[in-house]
């Protein structure tokens, strides 16, 4: 029997812990302690708790690392696990609460996840997460961009609800976010007349950036005349303020600039459902009107101007947004469904802005208008679902789009009006020829007469195909995908061929062994008409094609050695072969241009492959130890003299006690 | 003889008693059966075969059911989805005696599921999502006895029982820069709604489908990305007309910054040529100003200068 047991556990544990592991540690999902807890009282217990170093060592560009990766040194409490059940369903205070975490203390990615559920009286849910960002400014494809920014990201998500077996539930919410660090970018030395700014120049500056926001939420659900209704209402007030001090940048151009900007974000959201036996509706409707009110206010001696100048800029603007879905199926009968679907979105930009130049006592005063963006869609989905056979099904459906356009760039300038329409069919089906053999097709063909973008949808086909066979341990899945789009008006035509294909294959053949692996080859093509200056009076026309053929792979095995050890291997690989061409420059298609030339496509290789050993010292601890290479290289940069070099190789690793008491 | 008032009323009650007693005495069994439909058998019998099962059930979400015991027999236990156990329990087990969800069409499955999970707006679509009609269904990414997930008994890690069909996306992912779902700092469904989503109401009407929406009814990068929503005097119009995703790849990119192009201004000379019948004013987007010149590297990231390039208060053309 415990040697049964045991099987199930690890045929369960197996599958899930040999999925492409991207990150060596925390050691997730290897067992430690007694499997089934420990009973306390009228609860009972799971932990477990893996504190671990972990360490780093980079070579080549720290910031391209930092970018990508960013895992450092020292000790932390890479993952923990606990959880609480009353054993009888009746808890006091509580029946559960489960608490998980990952990376806390030290890690650039951490989380905790915790749930407290009393049955049929409250369920409380909190989400917690930290992304420790870090940009560089743009750093790819040789390019150093001035755009530098360092943030902690943290947000947190709680959640209760009460009575959530009822017929009558109520739910209160709050969200946070704040967003902190120190970052360079463009603040703006000279001062110029909005809103032209055809004088304007700019300057980097570095910025202590703080954005929060606050979210509250209330709503009920209940049920009235046979009808579900579900309505919340919240706010979210968002707050961000940065502060550049005078002579930051040390350029010369002394400034100082203030830039409170704040708002709050009202919404309601109702939503009715009706589930029977021969047809469904539901509907879903909103109301937000975000609001910002912002000053920014700028002074110091700008672009060497003589005299001291203060400019301040100050508005409010609002973007009322309305909402509306209204979805209906009839259920003719068990194998024909039809669906119909509508929904409306209706959205207004507007407000009030002010320009305030003061210079040396001289004042100007100009008032700016909010550039007016309305927009109205309205679109409807229709689609036939048909199930021929157990093992055969359809469906089919038709989507048109209404989508008009109002824009006031100036109150002195004409209105613009814009309405675009799409017609697009869908098709699909789902075949099961046998048991474990599933085939998805899916079609999509549109039209649209107005796209708004050059790249945007016009005449566009998305064909998508998928396979998976599934048995006992073994899942082989394999799909391809195109989606292809043509774009071409008078003097220039844009078109995008987009490719996917790949493939999926898990086995866990033997309890202790298994193996996963997985491949994926994307290509892009995408060709755009140019028209851009190099120096002399006249624009430039020509054609640009970019070319990606991206390929990324995934290995992983794991063994089980013995009753006490547990080895994984992986290995994970994207490299981009770009066109081909083996040097910056290419055949010349499109502009002969060298930027442009060596911007058409952009081979690199990013490869990460990956360790991991663990050995049950008893039955409450385990020893883990784990390393993993990233290597990232850029083919016509790296080790150039005049184009910054991204490429960096880093050794990380880690060794832990992952134990339970 | 004369009854006084109160008297008659006792009678009138002793009367009705003794007139309701045995109405409802014949009624009881058929009461009972209502309560006890027929071939239910309660959980008890289930524990002599599915121990394994049975011994940790008090951990699954569903065992308050159990755990209440006011629930009728259809709505208790075991049964309460699996259906009665009376044929099963006497053909001592076999998949075709009782409701085995293995055996069920994805339909089936749903309706099983739906009978309770259904009065969720969040589930509200979830008959005609995208996952439903390729046939996924419930128990293809929950697993109900033997979930390793510490929540929404899911068959695997959150982005694991995901990649398990889109390994498409798995390879998104892997990329040099990506949102931080391996990492766990994010999950799928901070995004995508997996139950079906209401049709979005942004770009055209169109795709993608399967999207969170965030305050009210917005696309759900602005849920994290909140200083990037506005109103802003100035609005770069494709933000708010085409999203995020004309200039970022959501999932992961060989490009910095999600970018779909790896230098900055190819991507945006795309948009920016001139050519006519696009753009706001239908007369095309305009090709930048004559002392922008490309050869020059100050020139070849615009964001450089034009940093608030998602839209700004104070510049016209996003410089500040």
């Amino acid at each position: 029997m415990k040697r049964r047991m045991r099987t199930a556990i690890l045929a369960l544990l197996l599958p899930g812990a040999l999925n492409a592991q991207q990150t060596v540690a925390p050691t997730t999902q290897e067992p430690v302690g007694p499997v089934r807890g420990d009973n306390v009282a009228e609860y009972n217990i799971v932990n477990s708790i893996e504190l671990g170093d972990r360490f780093a060592a980079i070579g080549g560009n720290l910031d391209s690392y930092k970018s990508q990766v960013n895992f450092g040194n020292g000790i932390r409490l890479l993952g923990s696990f606990f959880s609480m059940n009353s054993r009888d369903g009746h808890g006091k205070y509580f029946d559960e609460i489960v608490l998980t975490t990952q990376g806390l203390g030290n890690d650039p990615y951490e989380s905790a996840i915790l749930r407290v559920d009393k049955n049929r009286l409250y369920r409380f849910d909190m989400h917690w997460r930290l992304n420790d960002y870090y940009n560089p400014g743009l750093a790819s494809a040789g390019q150093s961009g001035g755009n530098f920014r360092n943030t902690r990201y943290t947000a947190q998500d709680d959640d209760l609800t009460l009575f959530p077996d009822s017929k009558y539930k109520f739910f209160l919410g709050y969200s946070r976010g704040v967003q902190a660090g120190p970052e360079i970018t463009n603040v703006g030395g000279f001062i110029a007349a909005v809103p032209t700014g055809a004088a304007d120049s700019e300057t980097a500056g570095l910025t202590s950036l703080r954005d929060a926001r606050n979210e509250y939420r209330v709503g009920s659900e209940f049920q009235l005349l046979g009808v579900r209704v579900n309505w919340m209402h919240g706010w979210e007030d968002f707050k961000e303020d940065f502060f550049v001090p005078a002579n930051a940048n040390g350029d010369g151009a002394p400034a100082q600039q203030t830039n409170p900007y704040h708002g709050t974000s009202p919404y309601w959201r109702v939503g009715l459902f009706m589930d029977k036996k021969w047809f469904s509706v539901n509907g879903r409707f909103t109301y937000s009107d975000a609001r910002r009110a912002y000053v920014s206010e700028q002074s110091g001696f700008l672009g060497g101007a003589p005299q001291l100048l203060q400019v301040v800029t100050r508005g409010t603007g609002h973007r009322p947004e309305a909402t509306g879905n209204l979805t209906f199926s009839i259920f003719l009968g068990p194998k024909l469904t039809f669906t119909n679907s509508t929904a409306l979105y209706n959205v207004r930009t507007d407000g009030n802005s002010e320009f305030l130049q003061l210079n040396n006592g001289t004042g100007q005063f100009v008032t700016q208008n909010f550039l007016f963006l309305g927009i109205r869609t309205v679109s409807n989905q229709a689609d036939l679902d048909y199930r021929v056979r157990k093992w055969l099904e359809f469906y089919g459906g038709y989507h048109y789009s209404d989508r008009y356009m109002r824009n006031i760039l100036d109150p002195s300038l004409p209105t613009f009006y814009q309405t675009s329409i799409l017609n697009a069919g869908v098709f699909g089906a789902r075949i099961r020829p046998i048991e474990p053999l599933t085939v998805v097709l899916s079609t999509e063909v549109g039209r649209a007469n107005q796209p708004f973008t050059p790249k945007s949808d016009k005449n566009y086909q998305a064909l998508g195909a998928r396979l998976q066979y599934k048995k006992k341990s073994l899942l082989f899945s394999a799909y391809a995908n195109s989606n292809y789009n043509n774009n071409s008006v008078t003097f220039t035509a844009y078109s995008s061929h987009a490719r996917t294909y790949g493939a999926n294959w898990t086995w866990s053949p033997l309890r202790w062994l298994s193996f996963n692996a997985d491949y994926s080859k994307m290509h892009l093509d995408s060709l755009g008409g140019l028209a851009f200056f190099e120096g002399g009076d006249s624009p430039v026309s020509g054609y640009s094609l970019y070319i990606s053929n991206l390929h990324t792979g995934n290995l992983g095995a794991r063994f089980a050695l013995g009753k006490r050890a547990d080895l994984y291997i992986g290995y994970s690989h994207v490299q981009d072969t770009g066109d081909g061409r083996s040097n910056a420059q290419g055949s010349g298609f499109g502009t002969d241009v060298p930027e442009f030339q060596a911007a058409q496509t952009f081979p690199m290789k990013f490869l990460s492959p990956v360790g991991r050993f663990s050995v049950k010292i008893n039955n409450r601890v385990r020893w883990n130890v784990g390393y993993q290479y990233y290597g990232y290289h850029e083919d016509f940069f790296t080790g150039q003299t005049f184009t910054p070099d991204q490429a960096y190789r880093a050794q990380t690793g880690y060794t832990s006690l992952l134990f339970s008491f | 003889m004369a009854y006084a008032p109160k008297h008659l009323a006792r009678i009138m009650k002793s009367g009705t008693a003794a007139f309701l007693f045995p109405v409802l005495f014949a009624a009881l069994p058929a009461l009972a059966q209502k309560d006890a439909p027929s071939g239910f058998v309660g959980g008890e019998p289930c524990k002599t075969c599915h121990a394994d099962v049975w011994s940790k059930f008090y951990k699954n979400p569903h065992y308050k059911s159990v755990a209440s015991g006011k629930e009728t027999a259809e709505n208790t236990g075991c049964e309460s989805c699996h259906g009665p156990g009376g044929a099963h329990v006497a053909a001592h087990g076999g998949k075709a005696t009782i409701v085995a969800f293995s055996q069920l069409e994805p339909t089936k499955v749903l309706d099983a599921c739906l009978r309770c999970h259904g009065e969720t707006l969040a589930r509200a679509n979830i008959r005609h999502s995208s996952h439903t009609q390729a046939g996924v269904v419930c128990t293809n990414c929950h697993s109900i006895h033997k979930s390793p997930a510490p929540r929404f008994l899911l068959a695997d890690k959150q982005p694991e029982v995901c990649y398990g069909c889109h390994a498409d996306v798995r390879s998104q992912f892997s990329m040099p820069f990506k949102h931080r779902v391996n990492e766990g700092a994010l999950a799928c469904t901070d995004c995508h709604n997996p139950h079906g989503a209401f049709q979005p109401t942004w770009r055209n009407g169109e795709r993608p489908r399967m999207m969170n929406q965030v305050i009210a009814a917005e696309e759900p990068c602005l849920k994290c990305h909140e200083e990037k929503r506005g109103p802003f005097v100035f609005e770069h119009p494709p933000v708010r007309i085409e999203g995020c995703e004309m200039c970022h790849y959501p999932h992961g990119s060989a490009n910095s910054r999600l970018l779909r192009r790896p230098v900055v201004f190819t991507m945006c000379l795309e948009c920016h040529n001139g050519a006519p019948g696009f753009s706001r004013t239908g007369q095309g987007d305009p090709v930048p100003f004559q002392f922008h010149n490309l050869r020059s590297p100050i020139f070849q990231n615009c964001t450089n200068c034009h940093s608030h390039i998602h839209g700004s208060n104070t510049d016209a053309f996003f410089l500040k």
